[in-house]
């Protein structure tokens, strides 16, 4: 169990709104009700309707936001370093392109470990010009120093961006919320939204820590940092991390007390328990994969699935867990990594179950039995938004299915819907 | 018994300021030394240097081959490019007793061993900013260092050493050979004019360092924040100076233009009038002297090492 440090009154089905909103209108309603200190965003697509919602939410005066409409992407994380830096609660969006644009000062937001909060729309990357999903620009943003939480739908997207601020203000680290581009972004589904009071409450007032506008405690930050300190600086920023894991099931238990929600935590099992193989995915396609482990399993076979939400920190412990006693499991991979040797979520599940001893199911935590590794192999699929089928799907839970029967795994690195 | 044991490895550490032209020094010695069919590196130390900044270079040298990249902590000889350094950097840390310091300095090297307490090493002098500026009309003092190197240590010959700087200069200076002449002769000269002393003591004198315990990573401010104000008073940035200002409160009309312009607020104001220059922090811009009006006068730039001569002359 999870320590808690907020309780607070719960709210009542009564005060909840069942609306139908797309992904990106979730998370501008959610950004309306965090009402930020500042927000400073460019539009992309698929992104473009949280700026633009937002910013209709900033003249319509509904929040009291100062929003800065920058010229790039570049600058939006410039303007959210330079306002978080001065105490700010801050938040942004992006996709694609304007996440790369971003590229070195994501470094900087989460080097100086400042609360940013950003929506990421994830969208395939240029060359060619796509504008449609895949992960490539996150999985770009994976070594960043950012906490990363993938969200299926609306509904989570919804929930995760206002979780975010609370885990971000006590991790102080950045975090991004990611919605999968057109898929989740512009689809529309029944999201249950609480009372604005109620979102307040649950963020509180940000009281940072240092920030230059405390002219009673003035500090410097981002001096230069030579070979004498910087390793140290890297050191605490994984430390974080590591204690961020703690502070995103805390959040995820405060929040289910609070709204009445399901308990958010690193990642969400379909089955699992007497699994004999095992889908782990990222998104929107753990949907999916849901209806198609259910299919399976009236058809009596043991298949399961793994929903993966926080892909930073990487849950390793928890996973492996979870993976003891399963024979063979597909890692989906919604980015081409061009390692020639699998995507980037599989070389991360891969190198989690590598001479870990796996706990046998039913064993208390403690009591590790070794069993062996389970075959892994890994699919990609996805790519520029290329459509991801039940029968895709079924493919992978058969091809698995053969694995753990004894099928020799020829090559672990495959791809899933592309011709040849 | 490995080949590593049986090889001789030697590690210089150059300290001078940027723009001195250690790392060019520290560049023309390996070359030398690969000239003589030995195995040498050569590399500076990078920090948040500036023209006038301390700064250090090094070199291995070999007759074997070698393979590691880490920095040099213990050398066996250094070379002091600077004489003010001498009084602002700990260049004697992790000298070897024994070990050679050859120093650009007027003074014998008696009495440089004396003052700056350099008893357990071997000290060569030489002025190779006097020399240079008779030979090249410019304070270079590196060239007759590497002159001064070549014949204390007998790591390298001067011959070796002549050849390179002829051949290294040759492209550029075919229509002025005086200025290969030059440089040959402030070799030669360094060579022939460096005089040395041996280590009088084979202990190491104990040093109080006032070097601060760093905190380990549970205990730094998070983000690498600063958490104080005006911590950059801490910093002793008057060591990068190569000239320095020097006030002259008779001819001061107070007009307060060296305040408005100085960089580093290095001006000192008393109620209102400047009453002289904080050496701790002015880096020697000349900024002060150039906005000092015409008719006052009151700000000269002097250079630190002619100050030094001007001091000692007197
Ligand atoms: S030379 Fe003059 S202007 Fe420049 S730092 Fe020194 S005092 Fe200031
Ligand atoms: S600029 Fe010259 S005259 Fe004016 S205050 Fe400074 S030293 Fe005096």
């Amino acid at each position: 169990m999870v320590e808690v440090v907020k309780t607070l009154p719960r709210v009542t089905e009564e005060q909840k709104r069942l609306v139908a909103l797309s992904g990106n209108e979730a998370q501008a309603e959610a950004m309306r009700q965090i009402n930020p200190d500042v927000v400073a965003a460019y539009p992309i697509t698929p992104q473009t309707e949280i700026v633009m919602q937002f910013a209709q939410f900033v003249a319509d005066g509904k929040v009291d936001t100062e929003y800065i409409p920058v010229e790039s992407e570049h600058s939006a994380m410039s303007a959210c370093i330079g306002a978080a830096a001065a105490g700010a609660r801050a938040m942004t969006a992006t996709s694609s392109q304007g996440l790369a644009l971003m590229w070195e000062l994501l470094y900087i937001a989460s080097g100086l470990r400042l609360p940013i909060v950003m929506a990421v729309v994830a969208r395939s990357l240029s060359a060619n010009l796509n504008i449609h999903c895949d992960h490539s620009d996150v999985m770009g943003a994976r070594d960043s120093g950012w906490i990363q939480i993938f969200a299926e739908d609306p509904q989570e997207a919804y929930d995760s961006l206002i979780q975010a601020v609370v885990i971000a203000e006590r991790a102080r680290l950045p975090v991004m919320v990611i919605t999968d581009g057109f898929i989740i972004s512009h689809a529309v589904h029944p999201v249950t939204v609480y009372p604005d009071e109620a979102v307040r409450e649950f963020i509180g007032e940000y009281e940072p820590e240092v920030s230059l506008l405390k002219v009673e405690t003035p500090v410097t930050m981002g001096p230069v940092d030579l070979p004498d300190y910087y390793m140290e600086h890297k050191r605490q920023q994984t430390e974080a991390m590591k204690q961020a894991k703690q502070i995103i099931l805390q959040v995820g238990e405060e929040f289910a007390n609070f709204f009445g929600t399901k308990v958010y935590g690193f990642m969400e099992l379909e089955s699992m328990d007497d699994a004999e193989v095992a889908v782990i995915s990222l998104g929107s396609s753990c949907g999916t994969v849901r209806e198609v482990v259910r299919e399976l399993r009236a058809q009596g076979l043991k298949v399961g699935a793994v929903k993966l939400r926080v892909f930073r920190p990487f849950p390793r412990d928890e996973l492996v867990r979870v993976l003891a006693g399963v024979q063979a499991i597909g890692v989906l991979d919604r980015a081409d990594s061009f390692s020639t040797m699998g995507g980037p979520l599989f070389t991360e599940v891969k190198s989690a179950l590598y001479d870990v001893l796996v706990t046998q199911r039913h064993t208390t935590a403690t009591q590790f039995i070794p069993l062996g590794g389970p075959k892994v192999v890994n699919y990609i699929y996805g790519l520029g938004g290329r459509d991801l089928t039940n029968e895709h799907v079924e493919e992978v839970f058969r091809e698995l299915l053969d694995i753990a029967a004894g099928k020799p795994v020829e090559e672990t690195w495959r791809y899933l819907g592309v011709r040849e | 018994m490995s080949a590593n044991a049986q090889r001789t490895l030697i590690e210089v550490r150059w300290h001078a300021r940027a723009g001195q032209g250690a790392k060019t020094a520290a560049n023309i010695l390996a070359q030398a030394a690969l000239r003589e069919g030995k195995y040498a590196q050569s590399f500076p130390e990078f920090g948040p240097e500036r023209r006038g900044a301390p700064m250090q270079a090094f070199n291995r040298l070999s007759d074997q081959p070698f393979y590691m990249h880490s920095s040099i902590t213990e050398p066996d000889i250094v070379i002091v490019v600077d004489p003010h350094l001498m009084d602002t950097i700990p260049v004697t840390e992790g000298l070897k007793p024994n070990g050679w310091i050859i120093i650009n300095t007027p003074l014998p090297p008696e009495e440089a061993q004396e003052r700056w307490e350099l008893k357990p090493y071997r000290v060569a002098t030489v002025d190779a900013s006097g020399i240079a500026r008779e030979t090249l009309r410019q304070d270079i003092p590196n060239v007759p260092l590497l002159g001064a190197f070549a014949r204390v240590t007998g790591l390298i010959s001067l011959e070796t050493l002549q050849k390179d700087t002829a051949q290294r200069l040759e492209k550029r200076y075919r229509d002025r050979p005086q200025v290969i002449e030059a440089n040959l002769k402030a070799l030669e000269r360094g060579y022939n004019e460096v005089k040395w002393v041996e280590a009088k003591t084979a202990e190491l004198v104990a040093r109080e360092t006032a070097r601060i315990e760093a905190k380990g990573w549970r205990e730094l401010p998070i983000g690498g924040i600063i958490p104080e104000p005006g911590t950059s008073a801490m910093y002793r940035t008057g060591s990068w100076r190569l000239e320095r200002p020097i006030f002259d409160p008779q001819k001061c009309v107070q007009c307060l233009m060296c305040w408005l312009v100085c960089p580093d607020a290095a001006i000192i104001l008393e109620n209102g009038k400047v009453v002289g220059i904080d050496y701790d922090h002015c880096k020697g811009c000349g900024l002060c002297s150039l906005q000092c009006p015409p008719k006052a006068k009151a700000l000269t730039m002097v250079l630190e090492a002619e100050l030094e001569e001007v001091k000692a002359s007197r």
